[in-house]
């Protein structure tokens, strides 16, 4: 031991000799500067890289490019100018509408005539009923049957607000059974699912998926001591994503779907790293109405202990009865294991009023972390569920009375008509030779695309015919999300679309007016960031 | 305190928004193409909103620009996000910090734990308004916005807004006024001749305001407003998605659809009353309010939490436990607010008061007579929890106290 002590303290000391005596031929100042220049340059290097990292080498060097050019006098006044032609365009006349606006409250109230005010705005509105993708999910009018009886139920509790629980009762336990009965639509009983699910009721499929991803981050926190949170989606999961990554620090990865258009599960196993906190399936992707592959993912997300958040916002509402009726659904709910939160809507298929919601968790330890518990404020303590503090119980109200009064042998009978009426929708456009569906939609909805016509001149063509159909990027496509309101003008729909589409065979470019140029324009612009701030201009003029 | 429309919810101006909403039941505003009346009623509901606000005063700039929203927790949170990204691009501060009073709503700290922004809350002075120096002393170079209200929720007192507008200008930081409960009373109660400071955004260094519509506006549940001072500061709370399949998207709030139901009872509501309308229901809750203030200064086991200015009043005593008062008052049916920092009660005066402010006084003098002869908490009361709690000095207990609460409730 001793030995080895003292050969190692002379061979310290022959270090020490050698390394001086080759220091000694170096100028003591530049000994002092090099490692303060090596510092600073490597931090330089480690932000470029980090941000090539983060916004991909492509966008870098082109954002490097645009500001460049900006540079140039001049450049960036003509990009400006050419930015807000695009913007007036995509407003064409809305803005001219708004000038005769109101600006301040009137001086005399009008009391109850105000309603004839509003008769008359509504009569104004262009028909809708069975025009629009998604937009109005109950049928008939708006008026009469199941719309008559939730606006009752929401009249009857238009004066509660379950903030404060305590007095209004009534709607604690609506809300609960509301929850309680959706949690059992998709699997909360099955034993697979652990028998913990509990949620609550939110304003909105967006504010379901916030809250998903808050407390997906803040429990991963605790969990795994994440700092730098990072999740990945699907190229087709909802923009609410991009939302939430925004709001809560999150950095987004968005992933290319499969040939099949499914969310691919290689290469988001790729994309995980040790920052990751979750991943996201879509029950169906909005865009193309295809369920992802929701097993394969909830196995990757436990092998990697990470949350795996099931988007059934459109599907909560019809799989499970699509699947009772003998169509082929693959497993998409609680009892798919890893699945660590869902969020479905109430008011799409569910049929309830506007800004009824649901988001569900596998358990309570997971659900404590979307709480906010405030104990310094004056005001008292305060612990608040979800995003808002007030709260509609009206709508609460409404939403209980549409599960109520449809029941599962309602939501069957309306599951059966709009799954025909998309097959048929599909059959149909099929059969015109000019366009192809994209991938095989497994729920109500149907996109399709063209390889020989512009669709989105198409999309024009169908728009002057009344229709309001949703325009899709990557491919450029069009789609019909088929609702009750379809069911009895399905003939009329094809039958449109065979002749907007020999329209523009006949005639093929732009209509003028139509927003085709822009939507294409968009889709080819390489820098991202001036087509954000194109819509945000866009935005902004509107409101 | 929790309904502010007068009356019965079967009748009257309840009938008439329940009438508005349903025939807009159909609604989403999500897409505008299709409901442009509804577009139109929340244009016009904003630009009324920010223009008894002072959107047309010079002052102002003429540039007030804002959005309708479900409730003043997300005007709050939309508020700060968008300060937040504003100041992130203004000054490149990216460890976020906001500082705010004590009496400042529990929205904001909603907000800092949502935005990864740390928060300061700064006690309160001894008129239990904003601090401005002991705020000013914790501005640093990570601060992005500071918080006044007008008034406050716990005890109705309007924060010394033109004062924090110049400490927010001088330091080029953000400064929201929050007027969530003040916004259709203060512009009123004003031209009533009540001694209203300045508050809205003719005072210098305000950037943002909140105000709800569905509390004083006398509107449907889930609408209330936020109004930034220009257009560049409010683009930074639109989220535009440029990478989905889906299509192009941009929203400008916090929701992507929503209920236009509610927004045609709000824009019902805002033009069935008028002016005058909202002048003559803020004349009767302000005297009511100083009827019940004047009452409870008559009892003198109470005292009342500094000087009300808008239509809350808070009270505490320094002889009896207020919080078994409240239990005393709860058994009458009374739902009042309980407070801390100095344990206290309040009640939010609203046109559903105006007929019982005797009623109101008479039991809260037996409740005060009750607890005096009877002091130590009643069974079943909430009186001790309230008190253990604001004891403890491990606020991290408290705060998982509330959320084991909140899982077994829901």
């Amino acid at each position: 031991m001793e030995d080895y002590f003292s050969s190692f303290n002379s061979f310290l000391a022959r270090f020490r000799v050698s390394a001086n005596l080759f220091l000694s031929k170096f100028e003591p100042l530049a000994l002092l500067l090099a490692p303060l220049l090596t510092l600073v340059i490597a931090r330089a290097l480690h932000s470029l890289l980090s941000v090539v990292h983060d916004r991909g080498l492509k966008a870098t060097l082109i954002g490097v490019f645009m500001t460049s050019v900006k540079l140039i006098p001049g450049v960036k006044s003509y990009i400006d100018a050419e930015k807000q032609k695009v913007v007036d365009k995509l407003q064409s006349g809305s803005k001219s509408k708004r000038e005769d606006w109101r600006t301040e409250l009137p001086t005399t109230g009008f009391g109850a005539g105000i309603i004839e005010e509003m008769k008359d705005a509504k009569s104004k509105d262009v028909d809708w009923q069975g025009k629009c993708s998604g937009t109005v999910y109950i049928g008939g009018s708006e008026s009469e049957g199941h719309f008559s009886l939730i606006n009752e139920a929401c009249s009857m509790f238009a004066h509660t607000n379950p903030l404060h629980l305590d007095v209004f009762q009534s709607v604690g336990r609506f809300e609960a059974e509301v929850v309680a009965m959706t949690a059992d639509l998709l699997g909360s009983k099955d034993k697979a699912s652990g028998g913990q699910i509990c949620g609550n009721m939110t304003s909105g499929g967006t504010e379901s998926i916030l809250l998903a991803v808050k407390t997906s981050r803040d429990y991963m926190k605790m969990k795994k001591g994440i700092t730098k949170p990072e999740m990945i989606i699907a190229e087709s999961a909802h923009s609410a994503y991009d939302k939430a990554a925004q709001y809560f620090n999150i950095k987004l990865r968005r992933v290319l779907v499969n040939k099949e258009f499914k969310a691919d599960v290689k290469a988001i196993r790729q994309h995980i790293n040790r920052n990751t906190i979750m991943i996201v399936g879509s029950a169906p992707g909005f865009p193309h109405g295809i369920i992802d592959p929701i097993e394969e993912l909830g196995k990757l997300a436990d092998s990697y202990g990470i949350c795996f958040h099931v988007d059934l916002c459109l599907g909560g509402f019809v799989l499970p009865f699509a699947h009772k009726l003998g169509y082929p659904i693959p497993p998409f709910d609680f009892t798919v294991k890893g699945v660590t939160s869902v969020s479905t809507d109430v008011h799409k298929y569910g049929l309830a009023p506007k800004g009824t919601s649901i988001v569900l968790y596998r358990n309570h330890e997971i659900r404590k972390h979307q709480f906010v518990a405030v104990t310094e404020w004056s005001g008292g303590l305060y612990v608040s569920p979800t995003i808002a503090g007030s709260r509609p119980g009206a709508l609460i109200a409404g939403a209980w009375a549409a599960m109520m009064s449809l029941g599962q042998q309602g939501y069957l009978e309306n599951t059966r008509k709009i799954m025909e009426a998309s097959k048929m929708i599909e059959k149909g456009i099929k059969e015109i030779s000019e366009l192809f569906i994209i991938g095989k939609p497994d729920m109500t909805l149907v996109a399709f695309g063209s390889s020989v016509l512009d669709i989105f001149e198409v999309n024009d063509i169908m728009s002057r015919k009344g229709w309001h159909l949703n325009a899709l990027q990557r491919p450029n496509s069009l789609h019909i999300c088929v609702t009750l309101q379809h069911v009895p003008v399905v003939d009329t729909f094809l039958q449109d679309l065979r002749e907007a589409v020999q329209t523009v065979k006949e005639n093929p470019g732009p209509i003028s007016g139509g927003l085709a140029p822009i939507y294409g324009a968009a889709g080819k612009i390489p820098d991202r960031g001036m087509v954000q701030e194109l819509l945000v201009n866009y935005m902004d003029g509107t409101c | 305190m929790l309904r502010y429309i007068g009356g019965s919810e079967s009748e009257g101006h309840f009938s008439l928004i329940n009438e508005a909403c349903s025939m807009f039941a159909h609604t989403n505003p999500l897409h505008l193409d299709v409901f442009q009346s509804v577009g139109r009623f929340e244009a016009e509901v904003v630009a009324m909103t920010a223009d008894l606000l002072g959107s047309k005063e010079k002052a102002s700039g003429g540039q007030i620009c804002g959005n309708m929203t479900s409730g003043g927790t997300e005007s709050i949170l939309l508020a700060v996000k968008t300060s937040r990204d504003y100041m992130k691009m203004k000054k490149g501060i990216t460890k976020p910090e906001m500082v705010i009073a004590e009496s400042a709503h529990s929205a904001y700290d909603k907000a800092a734990q949502y935005f990864n922004i740390k928060l300061r809350r700064v006690p309160v002075n001894k008129e239990f308004k904003a601090d401005v120096k002991a705020i000013r002393q914790h501005i640093n170079r990570n601060t992005i916005m500071i918080v006044g209200s007008a008034p406050g929720f716990p005890h109705g007192i309007i924060d010394p807004i033109e004062e924090l507008g110049k400490l927010a200008d001088s330091y080029g930081i953000c400064f929201h006024v929050d007027l969530c409960l003040g916004g259709f009373v203060l512009p009123f109660a004003r031209k009533l001749g009540y001694p209203i400071p300045p508050f809205d955004f003719t005072v210098k260094g305000v950037t943002s305001v909140s105000t709800d519509v569905h509390k004083y506006g006398l509107a449907p549940k889930g609408t209330s407003i936020v109004l930034y001072r220009n257009h560049e500061i409010r683009k930074h709370q639109f989220v535009a998605v440029t990478e989905w399949s889906g299509g192009l998207y941009v929203s400008p709030t916090i929701a992507g659809s929503r209920p236009g139901a509610l927004i045609a009872g709000a824009w019902a509501a805002m033009m069935a009353l008028g002016q005058e309308g909202y002048l003559e229901n803020t004349r009767k809750i302000m005297e009511a309010s100083k009827m019940i203030e004047k009452g409870i200064k008559e009892i003198s086991e109470l005292f009342i939490i500094g000087k009300p200015d808008m239509t809350l009043v808070a009270f505490g005593s320094s002889v009896l436990d207020i919080f078994e008062v409240n239990d005393i008052m709860s058994g009458k049916g009374w739902h009042l607010n309980a407070l801390q920092r100095p344990n206290s009660l309040h009640i939010c005066v609203t046109l559903q008061h105006v007929p019982v402010v005797d009623t109101f006084l008479h039991d809260l003098k037996e409740a005060v007579q009750t607890v005096k002869e009877n002091p130590g908490p009643i069974s079943g009361g909430l009186a001790p929890i309230y008190g253990a709690a604001g004891k403890m000095p491990d606020r991290g207990m408290v705060q998982e106290l509330l959320v084991n609460y909140m899982d077994g409730t829901c």
